[in-house]
């Protein structure tokens, strides 16, 4: 086995640059990404020290208050009211903004426009409405009382300290609780009673914001979260979707106060259903296999033989899979996710994209071929160009799986790189990497494409399908098979410095990830900031620290480690900035 | 103290207070209209309300299909190389796109050549077209597309105008060419998709005429309570900056819909009621697939157009919005068939097909402006809906044939634009006269002419560029190997007025 044996570590690009660049160049650039092999001639085990400096164990994150996520939000209607109220009020729900991401977190504030929060006010009053004119839903609601000719002030009641709880995560405030009295002191039928009540609390800025206010003794934003806080704070984190019965009746109680009753709660809600989605979509996310791609206009060549209806789906579907299996069904570790060779590709096209026989009856099958784990999945390397996208596959790469910084290239730069490609027929008589390499040679390119194209390049072993190839196939400009190029993978992902390390291919690159102190200081970054939906800062170190620890000190589970994320001391705690 | 100042350099400067700040400098120097530009004064005492819609697609048009003839004899105007003809000059089909089907809209109706992306050397697939720059898959870290210019005037949309919804964007792919840049980070504008999504954001929330509901006036009472808690919450010392900001954006929100559910119980909106239409309903699936997802229940993208075209009209009628975008890339229909965005040119088996599948389009607009023209404007007082409205038809990309070219896109317009829009006539901008590469005017002054016509002045549309204007411009041009450092040259002076001859 290949097992590197010394230390690397990051090389921050802007600290050396000036020693060989002009400032000029400086400024252009801010890229990180290369590494310096300290010695010996190839890597080695995971430094035990991170990079994480914790300086004082009270600092936490600086916290900001969200707004519920498009899915957060169907995710929490669904669960109040079940699946087909959400059906029924889908198309308006479709007018809410999609989630974006971007490397480092969800961008919070910057899609809660005006016609956001008309989205918000349409769904509120469909909902309402829907759930007031489903007997079913409206007994699960307002309970059997509500169907009377007279709702009686203990019905009121009744909705008001369970389910109206359930909505707000906490208790009614006295003023709230008067305003949904006099709605049904007031003019109307029952119906429409019963849905202004329930339209008020949709529409309250305590159920579409997640605001953290502490108690009402509070007087700064430097406060201790109420119990009901932090528990939605710890749901939204693992789950996506509102405290569940079982965690308000825990708060209720007062059984969500020690460290291990938040650690129960914490393992438990990670293993329900929504609990096990949130966590694909975040290792999916870190594994940049989140998104289908568009495959219909891909040559015919590199499809023959292979069942695409349905593919790009079944794509994500299998790396879903394969998480759920590692993360939960073996209790599996960060090794575990990048080196297991199981498949679990039921799809024919996609099975015989790994090269084995469609797994049946959710029976795992062996990848036999130089592919392991899920950097090395189809959703990665699939998308509908001809030719394998080298920069792109690198910059996402180095951008989120080693969490390096790889800005947009300045127009200037980009300008200089596009004179520099060769034509398109000059193109076609070349292998991908060498028009590549042709492209970027420019020293100012090289700059970031110095770290861009070692990534890319490894990966060409993997064409646009995600098949294992050792030749390229190269199409004329009407897509028609032209000619082969040879394949050439080995490359080295070092810069500047005499002992770059060599690597043959994309096994030694996701071994590299899986080896190395930034590979898995990374994968830590990447969670915390989808549990957080922020980015790291200096405050997060002393719980990143932990995290590292038990993920490569202690060999501790992927489950253990985004519990220990979401649970970290300071759950309870709100500093501002 | 530290602390103290950095909360000062970043402070959140709301919207509300804004207004409020400026609200008060308005009361204390009252405009005096003799100090003002003659064109300024003008659209400060003209409240008319004008309209835009603005179409675009994908991936090109062979142009050779949408203009006529090179060898047709064009009549030269004034200015900088300016060819026109009348439309109604031309006997029969003027273009494949443009058959003679189109005769009855001539007079309101111009096809424009000649007109070119500037910035560089990048080749299309432009991602900023409608906002007057040329990125090739780069984002600009400035810059505003028209429709945003419009949305968010305040010579477009006065504080006392109360719409449902400022800017209505519908489209078939997963996002549309339309966003917004502020302090370099790019914020791509909301979008619906499908007829009832239309629907729902336009008319939800308009009563069925008469006394308002229960049902709405409780809307009104819960609106009013949400806002006096916001604003209750406002001043809790136990937010932090992050959280003014979220919250300061929430109120802003909620302030708009305020407005507009009192207005409708008021009895804003005129008389408009709830148009009765037969909507396509979606019967699963997400939101994204349509209408590729055949469960949806779509049967013809010419139904889905149908109701678009009636809602947009009642929406013009009733001031309900003013600026819609409509970017479609989707087609199932006799005679041409079905297809999708990839079909417009990759899997096109000539470029005649690709024509045919934007004659589709092309032919959705001119509907759309016929619904306009034989509807009186009410709402204004005077002339019919397309008088008073402009629709624009483009492309991302220009000349087809040329590959991924940034020249001579197509423009095809109708409509007055409230008058400020001259109509009735091809016109030729290509430079014949000292251009060697020909790419004609920037294609921005078009986008700067609608604007205009909207009442966005100069002064405003040219914040949103690269620090020269509005977009981009730059005087040279290389594109495929081919170097023209004074391709625009000639308009260096005037590229961020209007376009000449046609205002």
């Amino acid at each position: 086995m290949h097992r590197p044996s010394i230390k690397l570590k990051r090389f921050k690009f802007q600290s050396y640059s000036i020693l060989f660049l002009s400032l000029n160049l400086f400024f252009f650039n801010n890229c990180t990404g290369g590494f310096i092999a300290e010695n010996g001639s190839s890597f080695g085990s995971v430094n035990s020290e991170s990079s994480f400096q914790c300086k004082n164990t009270n600092d936490a994150s600086l916290s900001g208050s969200h707004f519920l996520s498009k899915k957060q939000y169907s995710n929490t209607i669904e669960d109040l009211f079940g699946t087909a109220i959400l059906n029924q009020v889908s198309s308006t729900l479709s007018a809410i903004p999609n989630d974006t991401f971007n490397e480092e977190f969800r961008q919070k504030t910057t899609t809660l426009d005006p016609n956001t929060i008309q989205a918000y006010f349409n769904s509120a009053v469909q909902i309402s409405s829907a759930v007031v004119n489903n007997s079913t839903s409206r007994n699960n609601v307002f309970g059997s009382c509500s169907g009377s000719a007279t709702i009686l002030q203990s019905c009121i009641d009744g909705f008001i300290n369970n389910f109206s709880v359930r909505i707000l995560r906490r208790p009614l405030k006295s003023d709230e609780i008067t305003f949904i009295n006099s709605i049904f002191s007031g003019p109307g039928t029952n119906n429409e009673k019963l849905q202004a009540s329930l339209n008020f609390l949709l529409q309250s800025p305590f159920f579409i914001l997640r605001l953290e206010l502490g108690s009402d003794t509070d007087v700064s934003p430097d406060l201790n979260l109420t119990d009901y806080e932090a528990a939605t704070r710890l749901s939204y984190a693992l789950t996506d979707t509102t405290p569940d019965l079982t965690l308000l009746t825990a708060v209720k109680n007062g059984q969500f106060k020690t460290d291990e009753e938040i650690r129960a709660q914490a393992e438990r809600l990670i293993t329900t259903s929504r609990g096990k989605a949130k966590t694909q979509d975040i290792i999916l996310h870190w594994s940049l296999s989140e998104n289908t791609q568009d495959l219909s206009s891909l040559p015919a060549d590199l499809t023959v033989g292979i069942n695409m209806s349905g593919l790009e789906v079944a794509m994500v579907d299998e790396a879903r899979k394969f998480i759920d299996h590692i993360v939960f069904n073996t209790d599996g570790t960060f090794q575990d996710l990048l080196k297991s060779k199981l498949s679990f590709a039921s799809h024919t096209g996609l099975a015989k994209i790994y090269n084995h026989s469609p797994v049946v009856g959710g029976v795992p099958e062996l990848i036999t071929e130089r592919r392991q784990g899920l950097l090395m999945r189809a959703p990665f390397f699939s998308w509908g160009g001809p030719r394998t996208n080298i920069i792109k596959r690198g910059v996402e790469f180095q951008k989120r799986v080693l969490c390096n910084n790889i800005p947009s290239p300045n127009v200037n730069i980009a300008d200089d790189r596009d004179s520099d490609a060769f034509t398109p027929e000059e193109q076609m008589e070349n292998s991908n990497r060498v028009n590549i390499t042709h492209q970027t040679r420019g020293p100012v390119c090289m700059s970031c494409h110095s770290a861009i194209n070692p990534v890319g390049f490894a990966f060409e072993s993997f064409d646009s399908l995600g098949k294992l190839r050792n030749k390229e196939y190269v199409f004329d400009l009407s897509k028609n098979f032209y000619k082969f190029t040879d394949i050439d993978t080995k490359t080295s992902i070092s810069r500047y410095r005499a002992n770059s390390y060599p690597i043959r291919d994309a096994v030694d690159l996701v071994e590299y990830v899986a080896e190395s102190t930034e590979g898995n200081e990374c994968f830590i970054r990447n969670v915390s900031r989808y549990l957080n939906e922020a980015p790291e800062t200096e405050k997060d170190n002393c719980n990143l620290s932990e995290a590292f620890k038990l993920q490569v000190t202690q060999g501790s589970s992927i489950k253990n480690v985004i519990v220990e994320l979401a649970i970290n001391n300071n759950l309870k705690r709100k500093f501002s900035n | 103290m530290k602390k103290n100042r950095k909360y000062i350099e970043n402070r959140f400067f709301s919207r509300r207070q804004f207004l409020v700040g400026a609200g008060q400098t308005f009361l204390a120097l009252p405009p005096l209209l003799s100090l003002m530009p003659s064109i300024v004064a003008a659209q400060t005492m003209d409240n008319k309300k004008v309209r835009s819609v603005i179409y675009n697609s994908w991936l090109g048009i062979d142009k050779k299909h949408l203009d006529p003839d090179p060898a047709t004899i064009l009549t030269q105007g004034t200015g900088h190389s300016v060819f026109y003809k009348t439309l109604d000059s031309f006997s029969g089909p003027i273009s494949r796109m443009i058959d003679t089907s189109f005769q009855p809209l001539y007079p309101y109706m111009n096809l424009i050549k000649g007109l070119s992306l500037t910035g560089g050397k990048y080749q299309g697939h432009s991602t900023s077209f409608l906002a007057g720059a040329h990125s090739q898959f780069r984002d600009p870290t400035w810059g505003r597309t028209l429709d945003v210019v419009m949305e968010k005037s305040s010579n477009v949309y006065r504080p006392e105008d109360i719409v449902v919804s400022k800017a209505v964007r519908i489209s078939s792919e997963k996002g549309i060419a339309s966003y917004d840049t502020f302090n370099g980070v790019k914020t791509s504008s909301s979008y619906v998709q499908g007829d009832l999504s239309l629907f729902n954001l336009l008319f939800g929330n308009l009563s069925s005429g008469g006394v308002p509901s229960q049902t709405n006036l409780n809307n009104e009472l819960i609106v009013d309570r949400v806002y006096a808690d916001l604003k209750k919450l406002e001043s809790d010392k136990r937010l932090s900056s992050d959280d003014k900001i979220l919250l300061d954006r929430y109120i802003t929100g909620v302030f708009d819909l305020q407005k507009k559910v009192k207005a409708n119980n008021a009895g804003g909106g005129a008389t408009c009621t709830k148009p009765s239409l037969s909507l396509q309903v979606k019967k699963q699936g997400n939101g994204y697939q349509f209408p590729q997802e055949k469960t949806w229940g779509i049967t013809s993208t010419g139904q889905l157009f149908d109701n678009y075209i009636e809602m947009i009209k009642l929406a013009f009628l009733c001031d309900l919005t003013r600026v819609i975008m409509i970017n479609n890339t989707i087609w199932d229909e006799a005679p041409i068939g079905s297809g999708s965005a990839g079909g417009l040119h990759h899997e096109c088996p000539s470029s005649e097909t690709s024509a045919d599948r934007h004659q589709y389009g092309l032919l959705k607009m001119a509907k759309l402006a016929t619904a306009l023209m034989n509807t009186p404007d009410t709402l204004n007082g005077s002339g019919n809906l397309l008088d008073n409205s402009s629709i624009f038809f483009t492309n991302e990309l220009g000349d087809w044939t040329t590959g991924h070219s940034i020249r001579n896109m197509p423009c095809v317009t109708f409509g007055k634009g409230g008058g400020f829009i001259k109509t009735g006539y091809f016109v030729d901008y290509t430079n014949k006269v000292n251009g060697s590469f020909g790419s004609g005017r920037p294609y921005k002054q078009l986008l700067q002419t609608i604007m205009r016509s909207m009442g966005v002045p100069q002064s405003e549309y040219m914040l949103y560029g690269d620090g020269n204007g509005y977009g981009e411009f730059v005087e040279g041009i290389n594109q495929f190997g081919k170097v023209y450092p004074t391709a625009y040259s000639a308009y260096k002076n005037e590229h961020n007025d209007v376009l000449p001859f046609l205002t």
